[in-house]
């Protein structure tokens, strides 16, 4: 059933969540993948919103499109008075004081919060392994990841625990676990959503993104109105509506040079090959090299771990959070600040905030941070400059399916690192992205396909996939 | 003292100067010393975001304009981080590197009174950090927020100063600026204007030494002292042929020395990163006409203008009191007053600068002023007036005494001629500054029942 449906089918009965609730609660805790988080304080949470929610007349409800659906939040968005983590020990007891701008504009259109979803420590991995709080695996393969960082976001949809999620991508992280998990997955322009109360990672690239079960979920979504300029966030912009031309030719551009790369898996690059071969049969298939694009994840591992560094030295236990008090240690503010951060952190945090601090030194600066946001703004250029011929750019998400637990052991970070070559180009030119799961590995996995649309076109970027997705037939390999 | 033994002095000043403004740099947190109140990013609490407010941009514009600065079309803002208690967020939110005021110059005059132009490098917008308290509680130290990320405008001048008294001239006057412009309260005492001095020394005529950074400087005097400590005991360090360290040193208002500070880390590196929360800061030609408009830049002119009024009343002008004389209350009516001639009398100028300020709470506009100034009222009456005027919330001609009928000022006059027969005299042989003192004697008598005006020529015609 589509979230219209429903929403239109909660409209007819009275109590409707109430009901619901408990059924949900109960899936919610035999959920074996870990994709949701902190389980007795949300279910006492839906409780009360729900009793609230269902309290409201039927004149009220009609008029939100959201009612009778749940969603499914990152553990990185505010929501006041819960425990908000964003997966961190160095968290574990903060208590968000406010709401951020996600989760206020979802909430006012009716949506009740069904779970917090769990993720990699602030959003900083691809598996979702990095967390204190435990990792996520793919329902139905307890041996595998349900990817990263959203890794709750995609398990918790492909387990219908909720009826939609939201998650947050930096380079990556709403498209890789929606590829993992077989959901749609968007990372909208950067700046459409308000970053307001989305606990960040790496400021310039962080986005709010949704995950949904189809394109017409996101649609519904999208078509809802709930992505503004919000005054609260200096750098989100309003986003456009789609002046949709339905009946055309589209030109997609594509890359040849992935069917024969040996970094990605044989049958990711079947499926694209497949993909591109049906779109020629009603569109234009334009073949396209993009300069640096080869260099995007050195220059985002760059940038991010710089912006990362800065963001995460708030840090320091005294004003929120765990707390700084060892009456005992007799050190240095300094010294103390360290010991505390060292025992807080997880490892991957570590290493990415002493990889940024290296780099921002004065030593590296130019070398490093400065020759990053030069390529970052050849490659936006080179990106715009496409797509002045291009509707959209086709691409596979993900160049693996997902991994299991035991061969991610084995890989070293700069493999781990590399893996994002096909997600963080677009993160670093802030274009607006989706990934949708129209094909699957023989063993079943989730291959996700790649749609990029011009800057701030979100909207048309969807209606094109729309319009694709209905001509050709959906299949498996 | 632009040479101290065979040593050429050379100083630079770096002028924190905390702007007056509604609300904080980058939150709607009323901007103050006393709130309570604070908003989650002043704490830094995760997932905030830092919004510009417009009041700092405009001050720091007023400011560039008041001093010739090359005011930035775009400026950027940027993250200095360093960890400290008292820096919430883990970084600063700064300028330093494409500051939005870039150049100016400021005129001073130097110990023999000759004219010396001080030139800026560039004055930056950041935010100021919280406050560490260490004497409340016995076992912890508290962060008092309620200055956290109020904005500074940095004003950083080249090393162009030559001795601690030009330092001190300057650092005044970009105070007396930065006071009558609004801009600041002004309070060196509450930290609202902080002053950084770096100097060094050399043989070499326009070369500099080794460079020394001196902080806690809490007064103009302190300001001085502090150099002219420091000057010699630079002096004294490279006279035994010993090499000075790049430092930064404290200076001790108790034994009025500069002494080391506690070494914290050799090398400052504060890993500056553009903040990627802030777009870059567009100033465009229309924002500065506004500014133009709604801040006196003129300070300069103004202060010249004071200067020769009050001289031509031999009335001693103080700059440092500048503020005093010239508040927000008062600065519409000084305004028409210095660009109206028939209105500059002494009595004008004495009621707006010393009368005025000390009762004055609320603004007064021109025609009251006008009442006040022509009424006969002294010192003491005219205080009274005013403060009836305040409380009573009637206007202030209801507030005048009732004026005395023009029989009643004759008897008055009468009688106290009568008590004068010398000084009549004196008057008759042509004496003429005997009659203003009749005139004075009378006006003690009428307390303001009478006009000035009308007394006077009362006694005119009493007399002839």
């Amino acid at each position: 059933m589509s979230l219209h449906e429903k929403h239109l089918k909660s409209l007819e009965q009275k109590d409707f969540l109430q009901t619901r609730v408990e059924a949900d609660i109960f899936k919610i805790k035999s959920d074996k993948s870990g994709a949701c988080w902190h389980l007795d304080e949300v279910s006492a949470y839906m409780r009360k919103s729900a009793e609230k929610l269902d309290a409201l007349t039927y004149e009220e409800k009609i008029k939100m499109p959201f009612y009778g659906l749940t969603v499914g939040m990152k553990d990185l968005f505010c929501i006041s008075g819960l425990t908000t983590t964003a997966g961190s020990k160095i968290l574990s007891s903060f208590k968000a004081p406010y709401d951020s701008t996600v989760w206020d504009t979802l909430s006012q259109k009716g949506a009740l919060l069904g779970a917090k979803l769990a993720m990699d420590e602030f959003a900083m991995g691809s598996f979702s392994n990095t967390s204190y709080l435990g990792r996520v695996s793919l329902p139905g393969f307890p041996d595998r990841t349900a990817g990263g960082s959203s890794g709750g976001s995609g398990a918790a949809l492909e387990a219908n625990l909720v009826d939609f999620t939201t998650g947050s991508d930096t380079g990556g992280s709403v498209r890789l676990p929606a590829a993992f998990c077989s959901q749609v997955g968007y990372k909208p322009s950067y700046g459409a959503f308000s970053r307001y109360g989305m606990i960040a990672y790496a400021s310039s690239l962080d986005q709010a993104g949704l995950l949904t079960h189809t394109l017409q979920d996101m649609k519904y979504l999208m078509d809802s109105d709930i992505a503004n300029k919000d005054i609260k966030d200096m750098t989100s912009r309003q986003l456009p509506h789609a002046s949709v031309q339905k009946s055309r030719k589209l030109k997609v551009g594509y890359f040849p040079e992935f069917f024969e790369s040996d970094a990605i898996e044989v049958e990711i690059k079947l499926a694209y090959q497949d993909l591109v071969n049906k779109l020629k049969l009603t569109h234009d298939l334009i073949p396209v090299s993009i300069q640096v694009m080869d260099k995007a994840a050195q220059i985002y591992y760059i940038l991010a771990c710089s912006e990362a560094s800065s963001n995460l030295a708030r840090y320091q236990g005294v004003f929120f959070g765990e707390k700084l008090v060892d009456e005992k240690f007799e050190g240095t503010y300094w010294e103390q600040c360290a010991q505390y951060r060292s025992k807080f952190f997880g490892i991957e945090v570590q290493k990415r905030i002493m990889l940024g601090s290296f780099i921002l030194s004065s030593e590296n600066f130019s070398s490093m941070y400065q020759k990053a946001v030069k390529l970052r703004q050849f490659l936006k250029d080179e990106f715009a400059r496409q797509f002045q011929t291009i509707d959209t750019l086709l691409l596979p998400t993900s160049p693996i399916v997902a991994p299991k637990w035991e061969e991610i052991s084995k890989m070293t970070s700069a493999q781990i690192y590399m893996s994002d070559f096909m997600t963080v180009p677009f993160s670093l030119a802030g274009l607006p992205a989706l990934s949708v799961p129209w094909y699957k590995s023989k063993e079943g996995l989730g291959i996700g396909m790649q749609f990029v649309g011009a800057y701030m076109q979100d909207h048309q970027l969807l209606e094109d996939i729309l319009k694709i997705e209905m001509e050709i037939t959906k299949e498996a390999l | 003292m632009k040479k101290y033994k065979e040593y050429f002095i050379t100083i630079g000043l770096e002028i924190h100067v905390a702007l007056n403004t509604k609300e904080k740099l980058f939150s709607s947190t009323p901007n103050g010393f006393s709130g309570e109140d604070f908003q989650l990013l002043d704490a830094g609490v995760p997932g905030v975001l830092p919004v510009l407010s417009s009041e700092p941009v405009e001050m720091a514009v007023a400011f560039g304009l008041a001093v010739n600065s090359d005011i930035k079309k775009v400026s950027f803002f940027e993250r200095k981080h360093y960890f400290y208690p008292d820096l919430p967020l883990g970084y600063q939110i700064t300028q330093q590197h494409e500051p939005i005021l870039v150049g100016g110059t400021v005129q001073i005059k130097d110990e023999d009174g000759k004219d010396v132009t001080v030139f800026i490098e560039h004055a930056h917008l950041e935010c100021d950090a919280a406050k560490s308290i260490h004497d409340l509680y016995s076992q912890y130290s508290a962060i008092d927020l309620s200055r956290c990320a109020s904005p500074l405008l940095e004003i950083v001048s080249t090393p162009c100063l030559h001795s601690p008294e030009e330092a001190k001239e300057y650092a005044k006057r970009v105070h007396a600026l930065s006071m009558f412009m609004g801009i600041c309260d002004g309070k060196i005492e509450e930290g609202s204007f902080r002053v950084d001095a770096s100097i060094s020394l050399c043989k070499q005529e326009g070369k500099l030494g080794t460079r020394v950074e001196i902080k806690n400087i809490s007064s103009f005097s302190f300001l001085e002292a502090a150099l002219q400590s420091e000057i010699r005991r630079q002096a004294d360090v490279l006279d035994a042929g010993k090499l000075l360290d790049m430092e930064t040193r404290l200076f001790d208002e108790k034994s009025m020395e500069t002494k080391p500070m506690r070494m914290k880390e050799t090398v400052d590196e504060y890993r500056y990163m553009p903040c990627p929360d802030i777009p870059a800061l567009i100033i465009d030609d229309e924002f500065i006409t506004d500014i133009k408009q709604r801040y006196d830049i003129s300070y300069f002119e103004y202060q010249q203008k004071f200067k020769e009024l009050f001289s031509r009343f031999s009335i001693k002008f103080d700059e440092s009191l500048f503020s005093v004389y010239w508040t927000d209350k008062t600065k519409k009516v000084w305004k028409h007053v210095l660009n109206t001639p028939s209105m500059q009398t002494e009595r004008t100028v004495r009621i707006l600068a010393f009368w005025l300020p000390e009762v004055l709470t609320k603004e007064i506009q021109l025609e009251e002023f006008i009442t006040l100034d022509k009424s006969a009222l002294q010192a003491k009456e005219l205080k009274d007036v005013v403060s009836l005027w305040l409380s009573s919330g009637k206007s202030i001609a209801e507030c005048l005494p009732q004026m005395m009928s023009s029989d009643d000022l004759k008897d008055i006059v009468q009688n106290i001629l009568v008590q004068f027969p010398e000084q009549i005299t004196k008057y008759k042989n042509g004496e003429v500054k005997m009659l203003q003192f009749l005139i004075g004697k009378v006006m003690a008598q009428v307390k303001g029942k009478s006009p000035a005006q009308e007394v006077k020529t009362c006694v005119e015609s009493c007399l002839s």
